[in-house]
């Protein structure tokens, strides 16, 4: 349980507070509600760059990083479909020093065109340092386009191509940080051993006069379901073969999203899930092999992923997965094996708990998703989940036509 | 009055940076626990550590093999059961590889900690290690192995270290299809008997620490190997290194990676704390020289750094970027700028300030929350640092000064030793 109390300053900007006497850091996160699905098609990779560029100074603190090296702090930020995150931790003492920096970050960055031109290259070495000098590298681009026609999620967050990133110029840079960086978009975490009186205080000092925004009218088109499965085999060169199959799954602030959570972990989270157990271990058909949800904001993918032993083929792979998948369909979860899944999660929600960057770092994403308080109602959405959920779950999300399969063939 | 943006908020020098208060007990059989308590959750840790690595094998692979194997079956659990038994409990049981000791841990919540114990212990002193198991080890490495030669990266540091170690020193050699192939059900079964005892083993515990469960692992881990012995340590060969420039040909690759290193001291030395200020000026952190001048104003590379690896008999400090092959030699030429640079000419002590104020910031962030700050005691313990105090080590860190930084610069970066490994197309 993280308890926490909210503001809304009049521009706009949600302010979410923590408070915990027992640590010595401070966390501040602010969270942009701008990710890889607001860009342009023909412009992808963009909020990504943009985050590189919310480093490069702002408009009265030239030198973002010196300011909080000297004030102890360590930040860093990351960028996914649906949002950007900064997050800050620092000596408690010093908290100020963040809410300074992030506050002039959000009134007005220094977009000055050789941070640009140095950010492009850095980003551009980014792509081919993760994505394409590694084997299965291309993986997401893959997937992403395989399973999405309409919905911006066909591109992945680093972008389609390099070309994309190196053709961003200064104009759509401004126009980017003018739509999407401002208080209205935007959430501010502020967590540590500090009162909320003395965080309220801050935060109305630092941010209440930065202007507001327009609002955002957020359309994404929706994916229609699929005619029927969908078959690749990548091109790309890779050591050992490798089978990603994938299926819709429900959006994060979805009800239906606990159900088929839980699937995912029944599948692989632990040795003596059905995959690992029955597919490395009991038999040796799989050397890797895991199944997990993207959670995206907008429904996303149930992946599977394997890499067979020597003596199985990319074709029997996919009917073992595929025989496995159609076991749960069919046969309803013991009570004790549910349970064990059920252990598992109340675990894992308990360990995020555990230091204060992620607690703050939770908060903002479960505000994003509308509200915070869901992060406290996790652990009882699964404790509920029923036996006939789960089988109803993999019967509705796990259909045979909605599926995507992409085989990578070993040297 | 409005607020002036371009005044900067007070910052204060971070001080008082301590560990927090642990406890030791001693188990039944002599076994060392020791205990950080913290309830701000229901989680619960237990790590336990043979003091047994590389160093100890008769067989090249066998620590890691053996530590990887132990949860593949007991006398009275198999491994079907153990794994059962571990996720029933909703708990984790790992062991992370390490080179030089053995590492286990216990993660979940407290309730359920009790019931975890039984079988940990009898995993712990009668594994069986089955041959098909085994196998299957092997074959997981060897795909895994294949994957990962392919990544310019992981050929440029495994060849560095070789080089730079010698082939024929414990932490020098690199894995290969034919040293996992050979390990034997026999090694395992030798290796466990011969080091696993109470001489080479202590325990970490860490969370919510309830008493039954203090008294409950008295019961089990504190009857463990009892009486038993293990030979002396062997001594660790010299390190054999090679100077000089090493290319290695990484066909249809897009991007290079360069590895260049210093041999240094190992962890307990005097030296470490100034040596660490040294590491993080030069590309220790984002805002090292390294990072600063080659990444983010020239833009030739996503990630430049230098790091310091620690060794029982010894340590080094290396530097390593992945970039496209044009960058390589531009890339090359400022590395060993900014390395004369600290050798010729005293950092400022504005620079040096923020660099402190920055470790110690970092120091203090690793100890939020009674898991992660155990983490740090733990890993001080492993590598022998008990008798040398935190406090003192951080006071250390905050007196360095830029004569000292440049003294330690000309003492390491020697002109003609070092090693370079380059990854090319």
């Amino acid at each position: 349980m993280i308890s926490y109390e909210k503001m809304v300053l009049q521009n706009g900007l949600t302010v979410l507070m923590h408070e915990d006497k027992n640590t010595p850091i401070a966390s501040i996160s602010v969270l942009y509600k701008v990710g890889s699905r607001d860009e342009h098609p023909e412009k992808t990779g963009f909020a990504h760059l943009f985050e590189h560029l919310m480093f490069g100074g702002s408009i009265n603190i030239p030198d973002y990083d010196g300011v909080m090296q000297r004030a102890g702090g360590e930040n860093n930020a990351y960028t996914n479909h649906d949002y950007t995150h900064f997050f800050t931790t620092l000596p408690a003492i010093n908290i100020e020093t963040a809410l300074w920096l992030e506050s002039d970050r959000m009134l007005e960055i220094m977009l000055q065109k050789e941070v640009l031109d140095v950010q492009k290259k850095v980003v551009v070495e980014e792509f081919y340092e993760t994505c394409l000098n590694l084997p299965y590298g291309d993986v997401w681009h893959e997937l992403s386009s395989l399973n999405y026609e309409k919905h911006p999620y066909k591109w992945p967050t680093i972008g389609v191509h390099p070309s994309h990133i190196e053709r961003a110029n200064l104009t759509d840079v401004k126009k980017f940080y003018n739509k999407y960086y401002h208080p209205g978009n935007a959430i501010l975490v502020i967590a540590g051993p500090i009162s909320i009186k003395r965080m309220k205080e801050l935060a109305m000092k630092w941010f209440n006069d930065i202007p507001s925004g327009k609002t955002i009218k957020k359309n994404y088109s929706l994916e229609p379901p699929k005619k029927e499965a969908r078959h690749k085999q990548s091109q790309a060169e890779v050591p050992v073969d490798a089978i990603y199959m994938t299926f819709p799954c429900p959006a994060r602030a979805d009800k239906a999203f606990y159900a088929v959570d839980l699937l995912s972990d029944i599948f692989s989270n632990g040795p003596s899930s059905r995959l690992i157990h029955r597919l490395t271990r009991e038999n040796k058909y799989f050397n890797h092999i895991d199944c997990y949800v993207t959670g995206d904001f907008d429904p996303g993918l149930i992946v599977f992923e394997g890499r067979p032993t020597e003596k199985i083929s990319l074709q029997d792979a996919e009917e073992i997965i595929s025989k496995e998948i159609n076991v749960l369909k069919t046969q309803l979860i013991e009570s004790t094996e549910l349970q064990k899944w059920k252990n598992k999660a109340e675990s894992t929600l308990v360990l995020s708990e555990m230091g204060i960057q992620s607690k703050s770092m939770n908060l903002g994403f479960f505000e994003a998703l509308g509200n915070a308080d869901l992060m406290n109602a996790e652990s009882d959405i699964y404790q509920s989940l029923t036996a006939e959920e789960i089988q109803q779950a993999a019967q509705v999300w796990l259909k045979d036509d909605q599926k995507s399969v992409l085989t990578y063939k070993g040297k | 009055m409005s607020l002036n943006r371009r005044r900067s908020p007070r910052v204060s020098t971070i001080s008082g940076v301590k560990l927090p208060d642990s406890e030791k007990i001693f188990l039944d059989n002599g076994l060392p626990v020791t205990i950080l308590h913290g309830s701000e959750t229901e989680a619960l840790r237990l790590d336990i550590c043979f003091n047994v690595g590389r160093q100890h094998e008769h067989k090249r692979m066998v620590a890691r093999a053996t530590a990887s194997m132990l949860k593949e079956g007991s006398s009275q659990y198999s491994g079907k059961a153990f794994a059962e038994k571990m996720d029933t409990l909703g708990s984790s049981w790992e062991s992370p590889v390490q080179l030089d000791y053995s590492h286990f841990s216990w993660l979940g919540l407290s309730r359920f900690g009790m019931e975890a114990l039984p079988v940990i212990a009898d995993i712990l002193e009668n594994p069986t290690f089955p041959t098909s198991e085994i196998h299957a080890f092997v074959q997981r490495n060897v795909a895994r192995l294949k994957v990962e030669l392919t990544k310019p990266d992981v050929v440029g540091y495994r060849t560095f270290t070789a080089i730079l170690l010698g082939e024929n020193h414990p932490f020098g050699w690199n894995s290969n299809q034919e040293i996992f192939e050979d390990l034997t059900k026999e090694d395992l079964q030798k290796h466990h008997s011969d080091w696993y005892s109470t001489e080479t083993c202590q325990c970490f515990l860490s969370g919510n620490v309830p008493l039954p469960f203090l008294e409950m692992l008295n019961k089990t881990v504190g009857q463990l190997f009892k009486g038993k012995k293990s030979p002396p340590s062997p001594v660790i060969p010299k390190v054999n290194p090679t100077f000089g420039t090493t290319e290695i040909k990484l066909p249809g690759t897009l991007q290079s990676s360069l590895h260049i290193g210093y041999l240094t001291g190992v962890r307990q030395h005097d030296d470490y704390p100034t040596l660490l200020v040294l590491n993080t000026i030069l590309g220790g952190f984002f805002g090292s020289r390294l990072m600063t001048n080659i990444r983010e104003k020239l833009g030739y590379t996503y990630h430049i750094q230098s790091n310091l690896d620690t060794y029982p008999d010894m340590g080094s400090l290396w530097i390593n970027a992945e970039l496209s092959p044009d960058y390589l030699n531009p890339t090359r030429k400022e590395i060993f700028k900014e390395i004369n640079l600290l050798k010729n000419k005293p950092v400022s002590t504005s620079f040096l300030k923020m660099v402190k104020s920055y470790l110690i910031g970092s120091e203090l962030n690793a100890l939020d929350g009674t898991l992660q700050a155990m983490e740090v005691i733990r890993e001080r313990a492993m590598e022998g640092l008990e008798k040398i105090d935190y406090a003192t080590e951080i006071e250390k860190i905050n007196s360095v000064s830029p004569f000292q930084i440049q003294e330690m610069a000309n003492k390491y970066f020697s002109q003609d030793n070092f090693t370079e490994v380059r990854v090319t197309p």
